[in-house]
């Protein structure tokens, strides 16, 4: 009895705990599935910013993006495919949750030009969809990066012990538990037949 | 009423567990990149065009003659067959050759492309999969809010669970404005 009290406790307040996680989890997926237009970033311009830096350019356009980036301290990551040269200039985008920064920098008199293009609270919301991984220059976001793996441990562990806390008896237990293995198998060959098949 | 809701938590808890499961297993596998490379080396073919019948779309009789499966994604002259873990483009280039490039992808590739597999196109296994992605969504929300449900008519005492609910909140605004003001 003492065991099923503390399993039914852990499952209950663990759910709790994960409660606003499963329902960005579920909305987040739900939009990148279908993409609804109210979700949709708005690239909203909003501000322009000049300034002169003094940075060295070995010519090596990763290494001067990222330093472009740690000048304007500036959060999130420099985007590779939309950073080149281009008579005389360098250009690069800086792109988080909240914003994408257009960068043209000058690399001769160190002049730069920042557009911001503001993405809206939606955009922040459906980036904490499994977010696990670090951000430069956002060191608290460590702390989601917790919430996420807690969460994933706490929803393995109420699904297995809600079966378990539900059967009465060992016959309902058994039929839990072959209920669970068939749904796990069913959505495994799923895998394999879209993998061979699809 | 609570015994349905309780039994609407559980059913829906087995929807959460069929497909959601498989989310974050292949989520993880995405986020440990380090472990699962996803970079992959593909294999590239030129074929002449008079080694087939010129009468028929030459695409389908490469598709026939390499095994070539998966949902079409482009038209005219490029094609790209995709389905998770596997890629094959179809280009035809000068010298009245074509360019089969095929990408057999690794695990952390593969696991990346179920996570990834969304749509209602393509083969049945790939609307079944659609229909499975969206029935699982509807049903942790269903799972969460029936969950709360049952905690409310289950505890008496409510301090420790409101605490918690408190703090599952308090994370949550904590990071959307985190990244509103640091970003």
């Amino acid at each position: 009895m003492k065991t099923r009290r503390l399993i039914a406790k852990i499952h209950l307040y663990g759910g709790l705990a994960c409660f606003w996680y499963l329902v960005i989890f579920a909305i987040s997926s739900l939009h990148y599935h279908h993409h609804f237009p109210f979700m949709k970033d708005l690239e909203a311009k909003v501000i322009i910013r000049e300034n002169i830096l003094e940075i060295t350019d070995t010519g090596n356009d990763s290494a001067l993006a990222l330093k472009i980036q740690e000048s304007l301290g500036i959060a999130g990551w420099y985007v590779p495919w939309r950073t080149h040269r281009d008579s005389g200039m360098f250009y690069t985008e800086i792109q988080n949750p909240k914003a994408r920064y257009e960068a043209a920098y000058n690399p001769a008199s160190g002049e730069i030009t920042v557009t911001v293009y503001n993405k809206g609270f939606w955009s922040a919301f459906n980036s904490l969809h499994g977010f696990a991984g670090e951000m430069p220059y956002a060191p608290l976001l460590v702390v989601w990066k917790i919430y996420t793996w807690l969460c994933f441990a706490v929803v393995v562990f109420s699904i297995i012990s809600g079966i378990w806390l539900w059967a009465g008896r060992g016959k309902e237990k058994a039929v839990g538990w072959i209920i669970m293995a068939a749904i796990m198998v069913v959505s495994f060959l799923l895998m394999v037949i879209i993998y061979y098949r699809g | 009423m609570y015994r349905t809701i309780r039994k609407i938590h559980l059913y829906s808890a087995f929807v959460v567990l069929a497909f959601l499961l498989m989310y974050f297993i292949t989520g993880a596998v995405i986020i440990m990149e380090d472990v699962f490379p996803r970079k992959t080396a593909p294999e590239i073919k030129i074929i002449s065009i008079d080694s087939f019948d010129l009468s028929k779309p030459i695409h389908e009789q490469i598709c026939e003659r390499y095994n070539i499966r998966g949902t079409q994604v482009s038209k005219e002259w490029h094609k790209a067959y995709v389905k998770p873990g596997y890629r094959a483009e179809i280009k035809f280039i000068e010298g009245k050759k074509v360019q089969l490039k095929i990408d057999r992808g690794s695990f952390g590739r593969t696991m990346s492309d179920f996570h990834r597999l969304r749509g209602y196109t393509g083969h049945w296994t790939h609307i079944v999969w659609a229909l499975l992605y969206d029935l699982s969504c509807m049903a942790l929300l269903v799972f969460a809010f029936t969950g709360l449900y049952l905690w409310c008519r289950l505890e008496r005492k409510k301090t420790a669970g409101f605490l918690l609910l408190m703090l599952s909140t308090g994370l949550t605004v904590f990071t959307i404005v985190y990244i509103f003001w640091v970003c």
